[in-house]
């Protein structure tokens, strides 16, 4: 059962970051979590939209990106929808570090870190739309 | 915001957020650091993946010609963040 779901949509733009990260620390504290937990998700939902703006939607600005936090009562649940480039998981490998430092990249380790940081990451690929589901559990 | 201050040829602080769309500035602050460099961040509240490639790569750069940069004043939330990239094995963070 879903106790409360919010939405936002921004504009693919690094310029939004901010917005978002304040829109998932008003409803992750407002649901109960941790200052910690809060921190940690703030982090991955900014990693997961930077990687749509870089890799979905390739630097192209004003392209939609939909954000929503669900609040059920064992967990938080995040999903970040986009209608870009399909994220191939297949393709997905854990970085290396010192190779990753050669280039100026700056979203090549997101999810590496979205996986540490939350409690499941999960990528879909349905109906025209990229979906990011993660989700933290309540300790 | 970013605030990037260089106290000094060596010494550079970090004020504020270093999120992706900082990168670019942030990139261009570090790419003037050489040597031995000591990186403030008492006063930076978040840092992104963006941020930690700076940073990584500036240690390559440097660690070319015998340098390198020593983090100090690194908040709780920030140093995990380290950690959790397997950055705290790379980097001087005491």
């Amino acid at each position: 059962m879903v106790v409360d779901t919010h939405t936002l949509t921004i504009p693919s733009s690094t310029s939004f970051l901010e917005e978002v990260r304040e829109f998932v620390t008003t409803h992750a504290t407002n649901a109960g979590f941790s200052e910690n937990a809060v921190e940690q998700m703030k982090m991955a939902v900014d990693e997961a939209c930077t990687n749509v703006i870089e890799h979905s939607y390739q630097g192209k600005s004003g392209q939609p990106i939909d954000i929503s936090i669900s609040s059920y009562p064992d967990k938080l649940m995040v999903t970040i929808r986009d209608k870009g480039l399909k994220f191939d998981r297949e393709a997905y490998k854990e970085p290396d570090l010192l190779l990753y430092a050669k280039s100026k990249k700056s979203g090549g380790f997101g999810v590496h870190i979205m996986r540490k940081l939350m409690d499941s990451v999960e990528y879909k690929n349905a109906g025209g739309f990229n979906e990011c589901c993660m989700t933290k559990n309540r300790s | 915001m970013l605030e990037i201050v260089q106290d000094a040829p060596d010494s550079i602080r970090l004020i504020g957020r270093l999120d992706a769309v900082q990168s670019e500035r942030a990139f261009a602050a570090f790419d003037l650091l050489e040597g031995d460099c000591t990186v403030h961040f008492e006063q930076l509240d978040y840092i992104s993946s963006a941020g930690l490639s700076v940073l990584l790569h500036t240690q390559q750069r440097l660690s070319k010609t015998g340098g390198s940069i020593k983090l100090r004043g690194l908040n709780p939330h920030v140093k995990q963040v380290f950690e959790y990239a397997g950055f705290n094995t790379i980097f001087d963070m005491s």
